[in-house]
């Protein structure tokens, strides 16, 4: 039974009905936290004592209107961790489709954290991950529209956590490598995922509940000193390329 | 309180005083049987963990104690002795270098060796390194400081590359300014006023909250982290 170190604790999840931040909403929920998630949908399965919002982010006015309801609810922790991955080659890139993947990736997150840190500040205690990914740090092929996306989004969260830190506010980014989830399902046939996983030094992909221990210990009260850092959890993908 | 380490020995190298000693700690706290190092007799030692004599600039000692980490089969490894000794470049000789890089990347290579082979066997095991943010960010007078530790950072990207099918994950860990006598050593009140002013947290890390980060990384929940060098520095490394 875990710890409810985080009893009192408010956080807001986007994306938390299903993959990674599901798993990010029933770990803060053992951890004791109150939680709002989001997803896009009218109505979400949630675990018994989240509240669910309807968020869509590339949808300017739903963003307004999470913004105001984060203002109002003053969350401790926000988790931006919904996205979308829209892979493409440079040549066949839509620039309307760039303008969307960084309005859902990068913008929307923006705001939300804007809207969030004025509570922190006045908690004087505020922690912020936002899931960006590895290929947002080293590329890959036809990532680049989502791996510039991403980095932005951990150039971001570096400046917020430069600004705020001397208000007790924590900022950092999560980058999973490949993570079983309905995402990477959809992306990749079976037989290709048991490919992936074999180039993976620990020869498997991640769990989404292996990336939430890391996003709310993070999250947490234990972590006091990282900040402005964009944590890697890929089993070693990354660095033995 | 979690006895999350129950059943896992670890040992903990430099565990007297500093990190090192609330890494040891911390680890007691959650279970584990601790093996700690210092240069001492032991007196100096935290409660609950158990003394083994090293010097880690005497080959046969650092033998020795390799001989002794294969003995134990620990399923946790960290690191942390490390020398620091700013020296103006053009200051540096043959002992200084080899000094350094003895205790700071030879040293626990040889560990890592020592204790890997029943990690694999265990089909668990947890290596934590510990760096400094100094190996990252350039300073004046670190060359050798810096080159070692990044050394040791590439070594145990490697060895976690190695080991990863066998359950083993292997990190470093770059603490920030600390407030460690090894600090307070050094640098006068005000000095270490204006150097807390240029984190961004304004203030320094304090050896337990590196402690709970690495206890973190080397337990149960840490299953998919391996071969990163980790910042736990209040975000100075980040900016400019």
């Amino acid at each position: 039974m875990a710890e409810k170190t985080l009893a009192e604790k408010l956080a807001v999840v986007t994306g938390g009905t299903r993959g990674i931040g599901r798993a990010v909403v029933e770990e803060l929920r053992a951890r004791g936290a109150d939680v709002i998630a989001t997803g896009t949908k009218a109505a979400g399965d949630l675990p018994a004592g989240c509240r669910y919002v309807r968020l869509v982010l590339e949808d300017a006015r739903s963003v307004e209107t999470m913004c105001a309801l984060i203002a109002r609810e003053a969350p401790h922790i926000l988790i931006n961790n919904a996205g979308v991955s829209a892979p493409g080659a440079i040549d066949d890139l839509d620039m309307d489709e760039v303008a969307r993947v960084h309005d859902i990736n990068l913008v929307a997150p923006l705001h939300l954290c804007r809207a969030a840190l004025k509570g922190m500040t006045g908690h004087g205690w505020g922690r912020i991950v936002n899931l960006t990914a590895v290929s947002g740090i080293w590329g890959r092929k036809g990532r680049a529209n989502y791996g510039s996306s991403k980095a932005g989004l951990d150039g971001m969260t570096a400046s917020i956590a430069a600004e705020y830190g001397p208000h007790g506010v924590l900022a950092n980014c999560v980058a999973p490598g490949f993570i079983e989830t309905d995402v990477l399902r959809a992306l990749y046939s079976a037989e290709q995922l048991k490919a992936l996983a074999d180039t993976v030094p620990v020869r498997r992909l991640g769990t989404a509940q292996a990336v939430a221990a890391l996003v709310v210990w993070l999250a947490g009260t234990e972590n006091t000193y990282v900040t402005a850092q964009n944590i890697v959890i890929d089993g070693g993908f990354g660095r033995a390329r | 309180m979690s006895k999350n380490l129950a059943g896992r020995i670890a040992v903990v190298t430099g565990a007297s005083r500093g990190i090192g000693r609330a890494i040891a700690l911390r680890l007691i706290r959650d279970g584990a049987e601790v093996h700690g190092t210092s240069t001492g007799t032991g007196a100096e030692m935290p409660e609950g963990c158990r003394h083994h004599l090293a010097r880690f600039d005497v080959p046969s000692s650092l033998e020795d104690f390799a001989a002794t980490v294969a003995a134990l089969a620990p399923h946790i490894l960290v690191n942390n002795v490390g020398l620091s000794e700013p020296r103006a470049f053009e200051a540096i000789d043959d002992a200084h270098f080899r000094r350094l890089h003895r205790v700071n990347l030879l040293a626990p290579m040889r560990l890592c060796k020592a204790a890997v082979p029943e990690m694999k066997r265990h089909g668990w095991g947890r290596i934590v390194n510990l760096t400094s943010s100094w190996a990252v960010s350039a300073r004046t007078g670190r060359a050798v400081n810096a080159a070692t530790k990044e050394g040791l950072d590439v070594m145990t990207a490697s060895v976690a590359h190695e080991c990863a099918p066998y359950g083993v994950l292997a990190n470093c860990v770059a603490p920030g300014m600390t407030e460690t006598e090894g600090l307070t050593g050094v640098y006068g009140a005000e000095q270490i006023a204006s150097l807390a002013q240029s984190v961004p947290m304004k203030r320094l890390c304090k050896p337990e909250e590196i402690a709970v980060f690495v206890a973190w990384l080397v337990g149960p929940k840490n299953t998919y982290i391996t071969g990163q060098h980790l910042m736990i520095d209040g975000g100075q490394t980040r900016f400019c």
